[in-house]
Parts: structure tokens; C-alpha cells; sequence
């Protein structure tokens, strides 16, 4: 398949996509029958990817398009990662979401929400259904599946299930139109484990009879994708890991990229312990010095002290920095006293701040206790005695 | 500048006693509407939804509701050659799943159904030389899992088959500044992964390696000042941590540090009055009733039978099966 890379598209290109994205939503609404413009692109905003394409029967007529919110500032960053980062649609939030305040929907965002959730059931389910009949039936596309099958018919193929591993595996189908069956179903539900297990299949066997060229832009090309889902779902174990999976495997990874994502990320949610887990994996990776992230740790403080997240980055990262000198884990004296002050000034702004007081008691605990015998305890009619130290000592019986 | 404190606010005709009845007709026919949207995009979990849904059913004590049959032959079809299940039929094994398996067999007293000496070669076999579990045959490591390990095996009376040893070493390397677990080494707190983490020790009866007092404070500080519980510093409440958090005191030996009425109330006002089940909060999105009601047993809640703070099991279960965990008092 061919790939773009991951450059930005711009000037008349970008036009050309947006035109296209366009025709190809009101192609897809209109075959949907009624649908209004405004779910077509809501579907779209799922399967948008340029991986998935979708196909009419056999014909191999492709519609693709990139889908691109208006970010004029992202032409001038040619750092930035993929596709501009815009806000996440709220619309259809996973079922539990922690930490987010949830607002009290009227009777016509309900009935509205309703409606949504039945169109993306036919398209998830259908989806899935094309990608175990494929090698029975032939692949006639999940949207494809969508237009032609009679609405009765579709609360039987509710019943039967999914069958990720049975089809696309055993029909030896570990190609690229796997991957982008598989997209349409995860880009609606990036929990669905097994099939991110197929994909990293998919990319297993290619792997051994393409070229490096081709695989690198097969890998870039996930890549792209899992911003994609990320930016839907933020907060998908299954995603993250495949992300780490996929650096791991692909040539030349691109670790600036990488931790330029997680600054994007931690922007929008800087509580976001899955993308502070992949930063630390990148972090590793990248061979990034701890001194940097310290400061990383600095800056979001800066703005915000109440971050948990940050804090505890902080303990673990000062240790390595400023290791104490009998190496028990903790850091210097000096470094503890100036963290002190720093941690002060939070809680002196806002006393009922919790993360500020944790990382103070941590802080307290933490001073250099001078080696010494704390109790002795003698048991004549047991011979023993028993010696507590003020630190760990190493005992050894000498020879 | 600093993060305001969210927290809900509960309305005074929220529901305040418990609604058992509804409740169980909730489980009942949630398995009934196969074609619902919650149905078919939670199958990729479906092995633990039959847990959450059976085990909360017996602490209510209406296991006898459920089609015992129909799910064994369920869980049947989902072993694999490998002895690993999975969350549904044609998915792929995982340990997640295999615990929940095993969970739902040992309700139903009915282990001799599978081949429970390959499932014990599957977690064996997902141990690394680290001493963490990966989930599956994919790699990814978490705390998590480590507990889903030893828990399956614990039920199965094989404990001895990993190395214990290397295991507690790896699930210590992930405590942190104030006591708490996360998902890896290096990793944030969080009151899930806390919850993993003390059940493991509590199963492989390494409860002492925890600083309770530490630990405590931390825990009791996610009570909010509507009696809800949330799962780290500076989040909402949600009805899941009634079971995370307070399973995790209970198993430490500092329950008592919360206010248990405020929480008790806090969790019957998130009952849905209409269909029965519970939102994650007042007025907030479903979550599952398992963990709502599994927090009121931990509470002494009547009417609800007292339930494993390790294992998330009906104690009587686990008496029968002589899984017992020593706790921290």
C-alpha cells in the first residue's frame, strides 16, 4: 500500500484531501440511507484512517482521504507528531470513565446518543462479520456489508458472535486487508485485545517476505493509526502496548517523535498514567537523561502543583540524579532540603492540596539517619542477642 | 495554582437502602439482550463479566438464578490447547480470563470440568525471568497480571508452580514514595493496582513487606467529603473504588480509618431505582453492581453474604476450596 509517510499534507494537497474526505463522507452517508451529515462524519471520524479503505463487492475502487481538523498553527511545526492533536470527541466516551465529570444529558441527547450507539453497533458488528467471512464468502467490506444487509438479518449475526481467530487465521489471511478490517472494529473499540493480537501477527508475517522499505511504511503507517485511536480513547491499555510493541519491532524507531507524542498527550491530561507509562518506556529507550525529565517534572509543577503524577516522577527520578552516598536508595541531603522548599510552596498556596502533603511526609522520611545501635536485647536462658541498627547493615559470618 | 477538588454532591431523594431484588433482576436479564449495544461491545471481556455478574448474584444468594450449565459449556469452548482461556469463544487466551474461569468454576465447584493441570503450565509459562507475568504470549507486563497468576493458581492449590520467590521481588520493585503499587516499576499509585498488589502478598503471604501505615493514610485519603471513594489524589469518586480501595484496607487491616456510613451511603445513592444496577457515581454512567455490592459485604451490609477481600469470592466458596489468605490486622 502506499504511504505518505508521516509528513503533514499542506497547501492544495491538503485541500485535495479535505475535498475527498468530503465526497467520501456524503458517499458513505448516503449510502447509509438518511443518516444525518453530522453522524456520517462521526463514523468517519472512527475509520478515517488511510489504511482503511473501503470496498464496493470485488471492485478494487478505493476512497481515501485523510481527515484533518483546522489547525493552521500545525503548519508551522514540522516537528509535530501525525496529525494535528484537536480535542477528542466527547461524544461517545467509553462505558467507565474515571475522572471525568459527567453531565446530565437531555431527552433528546439521549434519543440522539441512541441512535449514534445503534449506528456504530451495525458498523462494529459488521465490521466484524466481514472479518470472519472473508475467506468463505470473499471480502466484500465491512461498509459494504453495512448497505447490503437486510436490517432483519442483522440481530442473527448479533447471536453468532465474533470470531476473531477463526477465519482471518485459519484462512492464512494475515495481510494487509486483515489490518484494515481489523481497524474499522478497533478504531470503534480499541479494548477488543485479540485483535490487536492479530494485527501484531499481520506484521510478523509480513515482515518476512517484504521489503525493510515496505515495512517501515507499514509501521509508520500503524503508527499514524494508534494516534488516531489514542486520540479517541486515551486511556486503552491495548493501544498503548501495541504502540510499545510496535516500536519495538519496527527499524529505526523514531524516539523524538515519541516523546514529542507524550508531551502532546500529557498536555491535554497530565494524569494520564498510561501515556506517563509510555513515557517512561520512551524515556528508557531513548536513553533520555533523567535530568531532563526532572525538569519535564519542573515545568508541569510550574504550572500546576497539584499534579500527583509529577511528584511521584519526582521520586523516583532525584535518587537516580543525586544518589545518596551510602546508596540506600534516596538522594542527596542537599537535593532533599531544596525539594522541601519547593514542596512548601505548594502547600503554603493551597493547604488542602493532597499531592504537595504525600510528597512532603515522603521528603521527611527520607534524611540520612547516622549509623548506630538503636536496642540491644539479651536472652541468657535462650543464648541470644538481638541487635537493631538505625540502618540496613550487611551481616556476613566471617571466615 | 492548584486542582479545586471534585467531588459530586448527593441529592436528598437519591435511594438510601439497598434494592437487592432489583438488582438481581438486573443480572438476570442482562445476559438476555444479546443484541445491546453494552452486550456486544464488552464481549472482549465476557469471561470476567460472567464472574462479576455470578459472583455478585451468590453474595446476594441467588446464584441458583443463573444457567449453570450453559455456562460451563461457555467456559468449556473457551480453553485453549495452550490452557489459557479466553474472554469469549474464538478469542485469544489470556490471564485475565483464565482467573476469571477459574473463579467461576470454583463457584460452581466444578474445576474437574477442564484440564486444570494445562492451565497451570499456561501461567507457568507466562512468568519472566524477572519473576513479573505477562498477560499473554505478547508480552505486556503488569502488576496486574502478577496477581491474576497467583490467585489462579492459589484457587487451584499450585501455588509452588512459579517461582514465588522471583515474583514478590518483581511486585516490590513497583512500590512507591507512598506506599502504593503501580502497573510496572517506576509506575504511578493507583488504587486498582494497589488492590492487585496486596491481594498478591496476601496470597503468597508476604503481607508484612507492605509499610500498612503508609499505605493506610494514602488509602483512606481517597474518601471524599461525599463519602465516595475516588482512585488517586485529586479525582472524582467512582463506585468501582468501593471495592479497590476498601478491599485493599480490609486486606491491610485499616478499614476502620474511613467513614464507613458516609461510603455506605454514598454507594446506595448510586443505585439506579429504575432498572436496578449502579452508576459509577449519582447520576453517573453504568458500572458494574459486583463492585458496589461487594464494597457493602466489606461493610457488613445485611442481607449480603461477607465476601473475600483477596479474591472477590463468596467466603463460604472459599472455606469450602481452603483458599484462606492471612489479612493484617
Amino acid at each position: 500500500m502506499q504511504r505518505r509517510g508521516s509528513q503533514e499534507l499542506q497547501g492544495p494537497r491538503r485541500e485535495q484531501a479535505y475535498t475527498r474526505v468530503n465526497k467520501f463522507s456524503q458517499f458513505f452517508v448516503s449510502k447509509l440511507g438518511g443518516v444525518g451529515l453530522y453522524s456520517g462524519r462521526l463514523i468517519l471520524k472512527y475509520i478515517r484512517t488511510d489504511k482503511v479503505r473501503l470496498r464496493r463487492s470485488s471492485n478494487v475502487k478505493t476512497k481515501r482521504g485523510r481527515h484533518r481538523k483546522k489547525a493552521p498553527d500545525q503548519t508551522a511545526t514540522p516537528t509535530a507528531v501525525g496529525p494535528p492533536l484537536g480535542e477528542y470527541n466527547a461524544v461517545d466516551k467509553p462505558l467507565m470513565l474515571h475522572g471525568r465529570i459527567k453531565v446530565k444529558t437531555t431527552l433528546e441527547q439521549q434519543e440522539a446518543k441512541r441512535k449514534e450507539r445503534e449506528r456504530k453497533l451495525q458498523l462494529y458488528v459488521s465490521a466484524t462479520q466481514a472479518a470472519f467471512n472473508k475467506p468463505i464468502a470473499g471480502f466484500n467490506g465491512a461498509a459494504y456489508e453495512i448497505l447490503t444487509r437486510p436490517r432483519r438479518n442483522r440481530s442473527k449475526f448479533l447471536m453468532v458472535g465474533t470470531y476473531p481467530d477463526s477465519q482471518l487465521r485459519k484462512g492464512g489471511q494475515l495481510d494487509k486487508e486483515a489490518l484494515e478490517i481489523t481497524a474499522q472494529i478497533l478504531a470503534l473499540n480499541p479494548d477488543f485485545a485479540s485483535l490487536w493480537n492479530l494485527r501484531r501477527e499481520v506484521f510478523l508475517a509480513l515482515g518476512s517476505d517484504r521489503s525493510d522499505e515496505e515495512m517501515r511504511s507499514l509501521y509508520l503507517s500503524e503508527l499514524s493509526f494508534l494516534q488516531n485511536c489514542l486520540r479517541v480513547n486515551p486511556k486503552s491499555y491495548g493501544t498503548w502496548y501495541h504502540r510499545c510493541w510496535i516500536m519495538k519491532h519496527m527499524p529505526e524507531p523514531d524516539w523524538a517523535r515519541e516523546l514529542t507524542l507524550c508531551n502532546q498527550f500529557l498536555e491535554i491530561d497530565e494524569r494520564n498514567f498510561h501515556c506517563w507509562g509510555y513515557r517512561r518506556f520512551v524515556a528508557q529507550s531513548f536513553h533520555v537523561p533523567p535530568s531532563d525529565e526532572l525538569e519535564y517534572t519542573s515545568d508541569l509543577i510550574t504550572k500546576n502543583f497539584s499534579n500527583y503524577s509529577s511528584w511521584h516522577y519526582r521520586s523516583k527520578l532525584l535518587p537516580q540524579i543525586h544518589p545518596d552516598p551510602q546508596h540506600l536508595g534516596r538522594a542527596t541531603e542537599k537535593v532533599l532540603l531544596s525539594e522541601l522548599e519547593l514542596v512548601q510552596n505548594a502547600f503554603f498556596t493551597d493547604p488542602n492540596d493532597q499531592s504537595a502533603w504525600f510528597y512532603h511526609r515522603w521528603l521527611l522520611g527520607r534524611a540520612d539517619l547516622p549509623l548506630s545501635i538503636r536496642c540491644i536485647s539479651v536472652d541468657v536462658a535462650g543464648s541470644w542477642i538481638s541487635i537493631t541498627f538505625s540502618q540496613p547493615v550487611l551481616v556476613g559470618v566471617q571466615k | 495554582m492548584g486542582t479545586p477538588q471534585k467531588d459530586v454532591i448527593i441529592k436528598a431523594d437519591a435511594p438510601h437502602t439497598l434494592l437487592l431484588e432489583k438488582h438481581s433482576d438486573y443480572i438476570e436479564s442482562y445476559g438476555a439482550k444479546k443484541d445491546d449495544y453494552e452486550y456486544c461491545m464488552s464481549e472482549y471481556l465476557r469471561m470476567s463479566g460472567v464472574y462479576w455478574g455470578l459472583t455478585v448474584m451468590d453474595l446476594m444468594g441467588e446464584l441458583q438464578r443463573m444457567n449453570k450449565e450453559e455456562i460451563l459449556a461457555f467456559i468449556k469452548s473457551c480453553q485453549h490447547e495452550c490452557g489459557g482461556f479466553s474472554a469469549s469463544i474464538g478469542h485469544d487466551p489470556h490471564v485475565l480470563y483464565t482467573l476469571s474461569a477459574v473463579q467461576i468454576l470454583t463457584l460452581f465447584d466444578s474445576l474437574s470440568e477442564v484440564d486444570t493441570e494445562k492451565v497451570v503450565e499456561y501461567v507457568k509459562s507466562l512468568q519472566q525471568e524477572d519473576g513479573s507475568f505477562s498477560g499473554d504470549k505478547w508480552g505486556e507486563i503488569d502488576t496486574r497480571f502478577s496477581f491474576c497468576a497467583v490467585a489462579t493458581l492459589a484457587l487451584l492449590g499450585k501455588l509452588n508452580a512459579v517461582n514465588i520467590e522471583k515474583a514478590v521481588e518483581f511486585v516490590l520493585s513497583c512500590m512507591n514514595f507512598d506506599g502504593g503499587f503501580g502497573c510496572r516499576p517506576g509506575s504511578e499509585s493507583h488504587a486498582g493496582q494497589i488492590y492487585c498488589c496486596s491481594g498478591f502478598l496476601a496470597v503468597t503471604n508476604q503481607l508484612h513487606q507492605i509499610n500498612a501505615d503508609l499505605l493506610g493514610w494514602w488509602l483512606c485519603e481517597r474518601q471524599l467529603p461525599s463519602g465516595g471513594l475516588n482512585g488517586r489524589p485529586e479525582k472524582l469518586p467512582d463506585v468501582c473504588y468501593s471495592w479497590w480501595v476498601l478491599a485493599s484496607l480490609k486486606i491491610i487491616g485499616r478499614l476502620h480509618w474511613i467513614d464507613r456510613e458516609k461510603l455506605r451511603l454514598f454507594i446506595l445513592a448510586c443505585q439506579d431505582e429504575e432498572t436496578g444496577g449502579f452508576a459509577d457515581r449519582p447520576g453517573g454512567s453504568i458500572s458494574h453492581p459486583l463492585f458496589g455490592i461487594a464494597g457493602l459485604s466489606l461493610l457488613g451490609e445485611e442481607g449480603i453474604k461477607p465476601v473475600n477481600p483477596v479474591l472477590c469470592m463468596p467466603e463460604e466458596v472459599l472455606r469450602r476450596v481452603g483458599v484462606q489468605p492471612e489479612l493484617l490486622s
